[in-house]
């Protein structure tokens, strides 16, 4: 069958009945603005978290998240919806600028970066808070 | 409507004007800073993750860690991740209004950007004064 000029989809497309993002778009704009409203409160509470840390030595700061899970709650939380958010955001990134196997690539590469961050972050806190 | 069949389709495909077509505009520069100050964010996470795993660790890397963060040099830095943070949460308050349907007009446009600009320097240097005030 021969192509139709009216339309840029290919025959292929058509067939498959699926949009750009295969249909995993809207939930990809839904992750990123759902993150977005949590981190509007989470990064202020973050903010004074930072606030109480400027300053404080070694043990203060082991004792802080020991001794109250406030600290560690908010740092963790704040860590992985943020690195989420980012990865989601970062995903946006690649697809409006990079193609092919740029694209692939890089998708994988910000996939791995976003993992081991959190992970590793997230271990530390852990860590702190049970004061292992 | 094909000029020739050995043309490639991407070839053929219509265009979008990029960013050397357009006249700079504040609300376009906004924009740009907004995707900016998400990728400077993307890179902090290493200050962050440092910080959690240098306390998780060692008194010794602990305090390896605070100098750096205490040097001129890492203020600095750190004055840059704080206020990418506070513009790209504005920014992101400001896509928000636009999602209910709000400020889509020029002059809503030009507001909210001016709103995020200067909210976004007013909350870094809030967060630094109470920073400082509180070292103690």
């Amino acid at each position: 069958m021969a192509s139709n000029n009216s339309s840029l989809r290919t025959d292929m497309s058509r067939v498959r009945y699926l949009g750009a993002n295969r249909g995993t778009g809207t939930k990809h704009a839904l992750t990123l603005r759902l993150t977005a409203a949590a981190l509007m409160v989470l990064t202020i509470l973050f903010a004074f978290l930072v606030v109480s840390l400027v300053g404080r030595d070694y043990v203060s700061v082991r004792m802080l998240f020991a001794h109250r899970i406030g600290p560690g709650t908010i740092a963790l939380l704040f860590t992985l919806v943020g690195i989420y958010h980012m990865k989601t955001g970062m995903e946006t990134i690649i697809e409006d600028y990079a193609h092919g196997r740029w694209k692939t690539g890089l998708l994988v590469a910000n996939m791995m970066f976003s993992g081991l961050i959190a992970t590793a972050t997230a271990l530390a806190i852990v860590k702190l808070v049970v004061g292992a | 409507m094909a000029d020739s069949a050995s043309q490639r389709l991407e070839d053929r495909r219509p265009l979008s004007p990029h960013l050397q077509i357009y006249k700079m505009m504040f609300t376009m520069v906004m924009s740009g800073l907004h995707r900016i100050t998400g990728m400077c964010l993307y890179a902090g996470t290493l200050l962050l993750a440092w910080y959690f795993i240098a306390a998780a660790s060692s008194r010794h890397s602990f305090e390896l860690a605070s100098w750096v963060y205490g040097s001129w040099i890492g203020r600095i830095v750190l004055l840059g991740f704080t206020w990418s943070l506070f513009h790209h949460l504005l920014g992101g308050v400001r896509h928000a209004v636009w999602d209910m349907g709000y400020m889509f007009d020029p002059k809503g446009r030009e507001t909210a950007a001016r709103l995020t600009l200067v909210g976004s320097i007013l909350m870094t240097l809030v967060f630094w004064i109470l920073a400082y005030a509180y070292r103690g």
